[in-house]
């Protein structure tokens, strides 16, 4: 009965079935497949968003001077000599009067502005006449030797002796800009005091650092890293001990490198300070932090790529009668080379990205001349610096930023070029040792 | 399909950052509760600050009315950001870091406007002196302890030249005195050890506050003196640590000259001798910040601002009543 009423009410066949069936599973697939899309598409335009952000923000910070310039400003206080009087009637005539350049006839030099680190504006001698007081009187103030200014040197201040004895002093960061400098030096006689500056703000120290402290991470911790995943590779034998060593290598590639650098302050600092007699944290005990940091994935992917070896090339090694050394060698290393490499870009990758570890064990303060026993900033802590500050600059550190990214641009290409290359490599040699069988 | 994502995607994103720019324009809600913005305790800006609107119970620490929780920028520039970023906040920042910024609004106090001249003329009272004190070398009679006492001296008497005077007001610093008759030269030649190449390392500790005037003022000294052997590194970590760091010294250094952004405490005064040498070297100004978009306030009277740290006036349009 009711199956009757069933079949009058709703008459369901199958080709509906599989309609309907269809028309869900379609609606399932799109509305999987939106949400994936849109997943997808976020996560690519939040890293668009930052690139865009730190692009935006940093290029127009990302000088040459900015890279070639030191962080420290250095500064010198120029005078004219205390008997010196301005005569008037000098010649200034070889002076080329460039139209955006501000000239003061009475002392024979031409102000031009630029800008600094920070993109405000500065100003500096750009010309000076053959016949100029500034060729050839103006002292500085603690060796008393005659000073020949450059334009690497900015104006932060002039203070002029006028014909009546009165002093005026003219900055400049006051408003007036170029002419207002003019106008102060064309009342004075004589110099009295002035202070010129380098340009401050720059990354050059922290660029050496990086590279150096690079140099010394791959140098600790790549023949460690590779001895190490060679012994759980190809001596280790499959015992208890071995399976907890792997799995503490394991793990200790999620500790937090805060505590990495909490040991290196801890540890490495002490031990270098008794052998070198340096105060404090250095690139040496940064970079031997780092190696630390970096060890279990060096071990962790080069193992990988040993274990990726055909078992019968390291056997066939053996039963020629070769020693273990010279397996190693000659066949693991050799045919491990991508997985070492790959290693070595890793390590190359992090080196320039860590901030928290470094920041302990390397130290913060931005020196002027890198040395191997200082205190120094990588990139990372460079940033880190000068965002901890007074005066945080947003702008240097997107500058920095875009640098940092370039690199691990370029090294991420580079580590998925080169196990192409490197393939190639291979399947050419096999091609030509293979020869066909004569029959 | 995977063209069709790619326009999606590069017009989604195309919209998101042409949106990025130009949702500012909106009117300012006086209905809108007021964020309220303090530094950090120990501050010596915040000490200043709320002295001045004679709201003195949480000048030095956070004994804040109930309901009442500022956020804690810890520097003026950080302040200075997160104002720019809030557009229904209030808060308070050094008048030094506040020129060009078009992100903040500086509001009147009293209806006079911080600048170098009311500063110095007293008319804008929300002021504040920047001091410092000299370690004790009385009692170490060492030619080492000596030298760092002679440098620290001629580094003192070198703020009070025209010289030094000029460098701190390259760096924003205020000036109310005028400069001593001395020079630099007269300097080097009253302290030997300006000309020698004895090497000498003094270090500075106290206020973070004064570390623009007074890396000015070390470069212009060091950039000018023939003694090239003359170190000043400089350790600064706040106010409170200035009186502490020439006397007792902090992990066992002794620092040769404290500064801070505040006058110094009498319970400070009593641990120092008469050697302790201690005195202005500038002053600086506080200012109240606002959002460059807020239109409900543009002048504030010490109560105004007051009744807002203590939550009386919860909104800006309470505030315009």
């Amino acid at each position: 009965m009711t199956m009757s009423k069933n079949k009058n009410n709703k008459s369901i066949s199958l080709s509906d079935i599989v309609s309907r069936n269809i028309k869900n599973r379609r609606f399932k697939d799109y509305f999987t497949n939106g949400i994936t899309s849109i997943f997808s598409f976020l996560c690519v335009l939040i890293l668009a968003l930052v690139i865009g952000y730190v692009l935006i923000e940093g290029s127009p910070y990302l000088t040459a001077n900015f890279i070639s310039t030191n962080y420290a400003q250095s500064s010198v206080t120029l005078k004219t000599d205390s008997e010196f009087v301005l005569d008037e009637n000098r010649d200034y005539s070889d002076l080329m009067r460039y139209e955006d350049t501000v000239y003061s006839d009475k002392w024979g030099i031409g102000i031009k502005t630029k800008k600094d680190n920070d993109q405000n504006d500065i100003y500096y001698i750009s010309e000076i006449s053959v016949n100029s007081p500034f060729n050839d009187e103006i002292i500085r103030a603690d060796d008393k030797s005659i000073f020949q200014i450059t334009p690497d040197f900015y104006i932060n201040y002039i203070t002029v002796k006028t014909s009546d004895g009165m002093y005026i002093t003219v900055f400049g960061n006051d408003e007036g800009g170029a002419e207002a400098i003019v106008s102060t030096l064309e009342q004075g006689i004589a110099i009295q005091d002035s202070d010129f500056k380098t340009l401050g703000g720059g990354i050059r120290s922290s660029l050496i650092t990086t590279v150096i402290l690079i140099l010394f991470t791959i140098i600790f911790s790549l023949p460690l890293g590779v001895g190490g995943a060679i012994y759980l590779a190809y001596y280790a034998k499959n015992t208890r001990l071995t399976r907890i060593l792997r799995s503490l290598v394991d793990m200790s590639s999620g500790i937090p490198s805060i505590i990495f650098g909490l040991v290196g302050a801890a540890i490495f600092i002490p031990i270098m300070s008794s052998m070198t007699g340096a105060v404090g944290g250095n690139v040496i005990t940064g970079s031997l932090t780092l190696t630390l940091i970096l060890l279990p994935t060096i071990v962790k992917t080069v193992e990988e790529s040993i274990k990726s070896i055909n078992p019968s090339l390291i056997q066939g090694s053996l039963a020629l009668g070769a020693s273990n050394f010279q397996t190693i060698f000659k066949i693991i290393i050799p045919n491990s080379l991508d997985g070492i490499l790959n290693a070595a870009i890793l390590s190359i990758g992090r080196a320039i990205g860590e901030s928290a570890a470094l920041v302990f064990a390397m130290g913060t303060l931005i020196t002027a001349a890198p040395s191997l026993t200082s205190s120094n900033t990588s990139l990372a802590v460079h940033i880190w610096y000068i965002l901890s500050g007074e005066h945080p600059a947003y702008g240097q550190a997107c500058a920095i930023s875009i640098m940092i990214l370039c690199v691990v641009l370029v090294l991420s290409i580079i580590s998925k070029v080169i196990p192409i290359l490197l393939n190639k490599r291979k399947t050419k040699g096999v091609k030509q040792n293979v020869k066909p069988i004569q029959k | 399909m995977k063209k069709n994502l790619l326009v999606v995607a590069l017009i989604g994103a195309g919209m998101m950052l042409a949106s990025c720019g130009g949702n500012t324009t909106s009117g300012f809600d006086t209905s809108k509760n007021i964020s309220l913005y303090s530094r950090e305790a120990g501050s010596g800006t915040r000490e200043c600050f709320f002295e001045g609107i004679g709201y003195s119970d949480v000048a030095k620490e956070d004994l804040w009315n109930e309901g009442v929780n500022p956020a804690k920028p810890t520097s003026n520039a950080d302040m200075m950001s997160k104002i720019a970023a809030d557009e229904y906040g209030i808060g308070y920042c050094s008048l030094d870091g506040l020129e060009g910024n078009t992100d903040v609004k500086a509001l009147t106090f009293k209806g006079v406007e911080a600048s170098t001249k009311t500063v110095v003329d007293g008319s804008y009272e929300l002021n504040r002196n920047f001091n410092y004190v000299i370690r004790d070398y009385s009692a170490d009679t060492s030619a080492d302890a000596q030298n760092r006492s002679d440098v620290a001296h001629a580094f003192l008497e070198f703020m009070e030249t025209s010289e030094g005077k000029n460098a701190i007001q390259s760096a924003g610093g205020i000036l109310e005195s005028t400069a001593s008759s001395s020079t630099l030269d007269d300097l080097i030649a009253k302290y030997p050890v300006l000309s020698g190449s004895e090497t000498v390392e003094i270090r500075t500790c106290g206020s973070t506050s004064v570390e623009k005037v007074v890396t000015a003022l070390i470069d212009k000294f060091l950039g000018a003196i023939p003694n090239k052997n003359i170190t000043i590194p400089m350790n600064q970590t706040g106010s409170g640590d200035a009186v502490p760091g020439v006397t007792e010294g902090k992990n066992g250094v002794i620092s040769d000259l404290g500064f801070l952004s505040r006058e110094i405490k009498d319970d400070e005064l009593a641990l120092l001798s008469e050697n302790n040498v201690h005195g202005i070297m500038c002053k600086d100004a506080v200012v109240a910040i606002v959002n460059a978009q807020n239109t409900a306030i543009s002048d504030a009277t010490p109560e105004t601002l007051a009744s807002i740290y203590k939550g009386e006036i919860t909104t800006w349009a309470e505030l315009a009543e």
